[in-house]
């Protein structure tokens, strides 16, 4: 059943509501969804449908209020804050708009908070950190510090950093939304690769119609439901 | 080998080795967030410098108040002291009867039991201009009260023998217009001439202290009702192995209308007197409270400031899963170091002062458990400044940041 095949992450029923009382919002309602490793999903709808907190649910950051999220069959929609912090360090790699990046911290430095908060040793952290900065193309700029890079080198020092802890999920919030048409397709480019040669799922919340042909799979949400699940051709 | 099972290997190499202290990087984060804003690293040092500068400055001052304030007892030498009941200071001293010595004698347990007269005089310089001084008159062959730290002239038996000799101290010797031995003074219209010279025998009223001969110190003493008989102490010394608390007790039942002291409680009370009856201490204290205060309050804005600029960076290691701790450390390691910068550029400043003002009369004093004392206020001050920090650190929410 753990087969590359078998979802990663199965969400089943999941909704969630914010507030209580008269001021409570269903942001989302029972939400099914399957995402496998080895492809790039997007998950794109209007402004307001509940795209970003579908990704905070899958991704471990917010509890669902309703439903349950299961991680390689192993439900997680009710763990402690700490459990499911020291899940996201294992799991998960998460890439913001906003890159995010310590401004006065060099990109290999970036990239080695990851392995620092995974308490990896530092010394081993400082070379896979440079490996994964030339994986994702940024081998001229290993000492740059972010002020000297563009958006699309930031976001592969983000990349790079979300790499860190060999994540089986990586989870990407309007990547490309701050780059050019070339910087985005790029950004595209190299979580194809993330997930086709090396096997991990990608979800990307988008707007972007530019990149819709890059996607394996697209998830439409409108006001919290999910209308329809084509495959990508 | 299956995504599965590499990832169980993964998770087996990455279980935490048994180390009990593991340099991190949240000190380089703390120091590059100080380095990164230089302006704001400029007030920071410049807040906890002043702090460290005036705490300093006025805790030496204070601690050397409290050496002078006393010094005529912290250097008598004596076990005990009697004096009139009620006695506020050392230096506002008021006559006792003579026969107290001789019922101290009496006393059983004490060793020896002196007089000792101190009096206001005016001392008269050669162009007429007269100074207010202490005439400290003791026998010469005296145990206790003599002049300490002599440094020129005579020594204190052969001065006090000296028809007429007087010890004065070097520090207030431009003062008192003294510039060598054997030169002639007066304190109140009796001839008195230069013998010795002590050296930093310091008094706190500013009105120097001079050694005398009891019989010199009485016959210049023309304000009192009965100069020839006049005391003002009976120093004591206790018998060898007799316990100083149980012969205080027995003299202070002998004669319950004096009051019979040990050395440390005159001291004390001399300097208390000084430092709370009259405000000064408390002055000293609350300014000095207040400066640590203003240096805290400047030091929390500055890293309040710091931190809210670097909130979505640390929102973000919060996403990634790393813990609050990981945040409060950079934090606090970045008080710290602030504050560490601060400190030492302002005990340096403190140092200098206190230097540049050894000779002077009242000048501050920084022994090293003030030095040390203050760094750990400092540093505890910063770590407090940090608070309000944390507590937004401890409210950050990834999922309200990345919306
Ligand atoms: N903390 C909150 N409290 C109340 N309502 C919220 C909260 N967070 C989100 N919402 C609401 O939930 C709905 C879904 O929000 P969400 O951020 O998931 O939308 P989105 O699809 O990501 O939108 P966008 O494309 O603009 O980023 C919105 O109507 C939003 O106003
Ligand atoms: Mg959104």
């Amino acid at each position: 059943m753990n087969g590359p095949r078998a979802p990663v992450i199965r969400a089943v029923g999941v909704g969630h509501v914010f507030g209580t009382g008269e001021t409570a919002f269903t942001a989302l309602h029972a939400i099914d969804l399957d995402i496998r490793g080895g492809e790039v999903l997007l998950l794109m709808g209007p402004s307001g449908s509940g795209k970003t907190t579908l990704l905070h649910i899958l991704g471990a950051l917010l509890t669902p209020t309703s439903g349950e999220v299961f991680l390689r069959e192993k439900p997680i929609a009710q763990l402690s804050e700490e459990e499911r912090g020291a899940l996201r360090l294992k799991r998960f790699g998460f890439i913001f708009q906003s890159y995010n990046l310590f401004p006065m911290l060099t990109a290999t430095e970036n990239v080695l908070v990851a392995f620092d908060l995974a308490r990896a040793d530092l010394r081993e952290g400082r070379e896979k950190a440079r490996a994964l900065l030339r994986q994702v193309g940024l081998g001229e700029k290993l000492d740059a510090f972010p002020n000297a890079m563009s958006g699309g080198q930031k976001q592969r020092v983000a990349i790079a950093r979300a790499l860190a802890g060999d994540p089986e999920i990586l989870m990407a919030d309007e990547p490309t939304a701050a780059l050019d048409a070339q910087g985005g397709l790029g950004a595209m480019e190299l979580f194809r690769r993330l997930a086709h040669e090396q096997g991990r799922a990608v979800v990307i919340v988008t707007h972007d119609p530019r990149i819709l042909s890059l996607a394996d799979r697209i998830v439409r949400i409108e006001d919290g439901w999910i209308v329809n699940t084509p495959e990508a051709s | 080998m299956s995504r599965d099972e590499a990832l169980a290997s993964k998770i087996l190499a990455a279980r935490p080795s048994v180390r009990l202290w593991r340099t991190d990087l949240t000190g380089l984060i703390a120091w590059r967030n100080l380095a990164h804003d230089r302006m704001r690293l400029a007030v920071t040092v410049i807040g906890i410098a002043f702090a460290t500068l005036l705490t300093g400055i006025q805790l030496g001052m204070l601690v050397n108040f409290t050496h002078t304030t006393a010094n005529l007892v912290d250097h008598g030498g004596a076990d005990l002291w009697i004096a009139a009941h009620g006695i506020k200071t050392v230096d506002l001293a008021t006559p006792l009867e003579e026969r107290r010595r001789f019922q101290a004698l009496a006393t059983e347990g004490v060793a020896s039991a002196e007089p000792y007269l101190l009096n206001f005089g005016i001392w008269k310089k050669p162009n007429g201009v007269r100074e207010t001084i202490f005439v400290v008159g003791v026998e010469p062959d005296a145990l206790m009260g003599l002049p300490w730290n002599l440094v020129d002239g005579l020594k204190p038996r052969d001065a006090l023998l000296t028809p007429d000799g007087v010890i004065v101290d070097t520090l207030y010797a431009k003062k008192l217009g003294v510039d060598r031995i054997g030169q002639t003074f007066e304190i109140n219209d009796h001839r008195v001439r230069v013998v010795g010279f002590t050296k930093g025998v310091r008094t706190f009223t500013q009105s120097p202290y001079v050694f005398t001969s009891l019989r010199k110190a009485r016959s210049v003493a023309v304000s009192l009702r009965n100069p020839d008989k006049a005391i003002t102490y009976v120093p004591i010394r206790v018998a060898p192995g007799a316990p100083v608390e149980t012969v205080r007790a027995r003299l202070a039942a002998h004669m319950p209308d004096v009051d019979v002291m040990t050395t440390p409680e005159f001291s004390s009370r001399s300097s208390n007197y000084w430092l709370f009856s009259t405000g000064a201490g408390l002055t000293i204290v609350s300014s000095s409270i207040l400066a640590l205060f203003v240096g805290v309050v400047i030091a929390a804005q500055t890293l309040y400031a710091s931190t809210m600029d670097r909130l979505p960076e640390y929102a973000t290691l919060r996403a990634m899963g790393g813990s609050r701790s990981y945040l409060y450390r950079i934090v606090i390691t970045q008080a710290l170091i602030g504050g560490a910068i601060g400190y030492v550029f302002g005990m340096a400043g403190v140092l200098t002062v206190v230097w540049l003002s050894r000779e002077a009369s009242a000048p501050p004093e920084a022994p090293l458990w003030l030095i040390l004392g203050i760094g750990g206020v400092m540093e505890a001050m910063c770590v407090l400044a940090s608070i309000i920090s944390l507590r937004k650190i401890t409210k950050i929410n990834p999922t309200e940041v990345f919306r």
